[in-house]
């Protein structure tokens, strides 16, 4: 079970890295913008900081692999898929 | 640099035409695979839902050692070649004696005596037979089994089921490897969905974000699922021809990684307790099963199969010398030494079937099931929307969509609700089951047809399915007596979970009803709007 429970912190700080991505990616802005007078997305971030935070993904799976759970890889990498995809299927008007 | 433009687009449109075909004309049955096996990952669950039951460990519980030595007196001396033991989910211990024989069909199966046996210790039932033919019979995996069958082989007879579903496996392959290659912008689309004039997400976007998001697992489970698929109907049975000369008891030999000849004189067998205790506090889990040869020879052996856990994805095998009850290795699954082959086989059923840590991991796999019947739904629906735009026509490919996104999910869980009544009734439920899903299939099938209205149909089936997830909890509750209080105490996790998310599904049924009718009456409103400001102008 602990092997769990450490997977969690991860998975929570990757969701927290999806939903910055999705609020500051510049293509769903324009598209905000057309629909919706009052924009919700006000998380301006640069190009760089933006392939940063994509690449910091990738870090929670040092310490897995360090730790030998490999089971908490794969849940990791499966949340995120499943997170990214539901969070771009929010509207807009709602993140 | 014209030239190279029009090498790329014409790259780009054999991509897509690539994509197109190899979607549109397997989608159907690759969405009756995706569904089915998103459910597949929970049939453990559903096993233990469907029967209100527990697991109740009885394999460490009960004095296993006595049980055997008792059933070894009464059963014939050919049969006690290997004995396997499990939990099933009615609470018993099922122990299965047998020798190894070619079956009718000409494939390699289990015979003997299978034993029901109680927490008790007591005989309930015995039976004499393959081992295939008693599982297939077996009414406590009546419903987990054909929602599992479905998924595997389509209940098309062997081995042209299996066949084709890894011609499905290796379609999604390409629609994936295509899908990636083709998108231009793969990473500048993936958090952005236009919206059409009506406030719903543009087919297209829909499609191609969700597809994004689940390539890397759309790959991992079509190659898989193709893997099991083909080697199970071609490529062991190809195998056994080329290396074993047609050998199949040989091969099945070499594969598991035993000796062909042993010896057979008698010799008393250690406490079989103690090994599984020992299993037990080296993996700190249950075993899942277990496997004893040649038992009361000098040749006995105890294997102890393990889900994975502790981090790990593999499944573990701990054999232990049953005539003094030392532990003697962690057996690799293929072979007799570890091999990169044998650590790879070992994780591709919990990488498929998401079973690697427990209700968690499958949590996450169903979420992917999920997405990627989101991917085949809307991909189908982008090619009705393309090229059926006739309202006034009956829109037949439109018509199909329908009838197996939302009738497939219906008819399963028609299936469910045949189970529960026929136990109720104390029929057949193997029977029933399978019986309930071929007449919901017709009468889903007979509307499609009758029904014009494509949206009148759409909202009916969705009704069929918000009611039946609605009912089967409740009917479950009334064929068991168990209702959550008895789960909570019991810790019975699989059952609440299969009943939540039942009762989920029927919120959600009832919630797109509802926004189909409000999205119906607005349209109504501003036509007629419309025609009043016509009629005022006039």
């Amino acid at each position: 079970m602990n092997h769990l429970l450490l997977t969690l912190p991860f998975i929570v700080l990757g969701t927290v890295l999806i939903l910055v991505l999705a609020m500051s990616d510049p293509r769903r802005r324009q598209l905000a913008n057309k629909t919706h007078a009052e924009n919700k997305l006000n998380v301006a971030l640069s190009s760089n900081s933006r392939k940063l935070i994509g690449w910091s993904l990738v870090l929670p799976l040092i310490p897995l692999i360090l730790m030998a759970n490999y089971a908490g890889i794969l849940m990791y990498a499966g949340a995120l898929t499943t997170i990214g995809w539901l969070v771009s299927e929010l509207p807009s008007s709602l993140l | 640099m014209n030239e190279n433009a029009s090498t790329i687009r014409s790259k780009a449109k054999a991509l897509l035409s690539l994509h197109s075909w190899s979607g549109i004309i397997l989608g159907m049955l690759l969405y009756a695979v995706i569904f089915t096996g998103t459910v597949a990952v929970v049939a453990d669950e559903i096993g233990e839902w469907s029967n209100s039951n527990y697991h109740q460990d009885l394999l460490l519980t009960t004095d296993v050692n006595d049980t055997v030595n008792r059933l070894v007196a009464r059963t014939p001396k050919e049969y006690q070649e290997e004995i396997s033991a499990y939990e099933n989910d009615r609470q018993q211990l099922v122990y299965f004696f047998h020798t190894h024989r070619q079956n009718p069909s000409g494939v390699m199966d289990e015979f003997g005596i299978q034993y029901l046996i109680n927490a008790k210790g007591e005989i309930i039932s015995q039976q004499e037979g393959f081992g295939s033919d008693i599982y297939a019979q077996d009414d406590s995996y009546a419903l987990s089994r054909f929602l599992v069958a479905i998924h595997t082989e389509l209940h098309i007879p062997s081995p042209w089921g299996l066949i084709l579903t890894g011609i499905l496996g290796l379609a999604m392959l390409i629609a994936s490897v295509s899908g990636f290659m083709m998108h231009r912008h793969l990473f500048t689309d993936m958090f952005s969905i236009r919206t059409q004039r009506n406030g719903k997400s543009l087919k297209r976007d829909s499609h191609t974000v969700a597809g994004t998001w689940s390539i890397p697992f759309a790959i991992l489970l079509a190659f898989t699922g193709s893997f099991f698929s083909f080697a199970t109907a071609f490529g062991l049975p190809a195998m056994a021809v080329v290396a074993f000369g047609g050998d199949q008891e040989a091969m099945n030999h070499t594969l598991v990684g035993e000796q062909q000849h042993k010896s057979d004189a008698p010799m008393a067998s250690a406490n079989l307790n103690g090994m599984i205790s020992d299993s037990a506090l080296r993996q700190s889990s249950v075993p899942a099963f277990l496997s004893i040869s040649h038992f009361g020879t000098e040749s006995a052996s105890l294997l102890a199969f393990y889900m994975p856990n502790k981090g790990k994805v593999g499944f573990e095998q701990l054999v232990y010398d049953a005539t003094n009850g030392d532990f003697v290795e962690y057996k690799p699954l293929v072979g007799t030494v570890p091999s990169a082959g044998s650590a790879i086989l070992s994780l591709i059923y919990p990488i498929h079937f998401g079973t690697f840590a427990g209700l968690f991991s499958k949590l996450i796999w169903i979420s992917l099931g999920v997405a990627a019947c989101y991917v085949t739904i809307t991909g189908l629906q982008l090619y009705a929307h393309r090229h059926e735009k006739s309202e006034t026509s009956w829109r037949w490919f439109s018509r199909m969509c329908v009838w197996g996104f939302v009738g497939l999910p219906l008819c399963s869980l028609s299936s469910a609700l045949g189970f529960f009544v026929s136990g109720n009734m104390s029929l057949n439920q193997t029977m029933w089951t399978q019986l309930s899903f071929v007449i919901a299939a017709i009468v889903i099938s007979a509307l499609t047809l009758s029904i014009k209205n494509i949206t009148r149909l759409k909202m009916l089936l969705l009704a069929g399915n918000g009611v039946l997830c609605l009912i089967l909890p409740f009917l479950r509750f009334t064929s068991s007596g168990i209702g959550w209080l008895q789960a909570i105490q019991h810790n019975m996790v699989a059952m609440m979970f299969i009943d939540m998310v039942l009762l989920f599904c029927s919120a959600w049924c009832f919630y797109s009803l509802y926004t189909s009718a409000q999205f119906k009456h607005k349209s109504v409103l501003v036509e007629n709007q419309t025609l009043n400001r016509e009629e005022v102008a006039e």
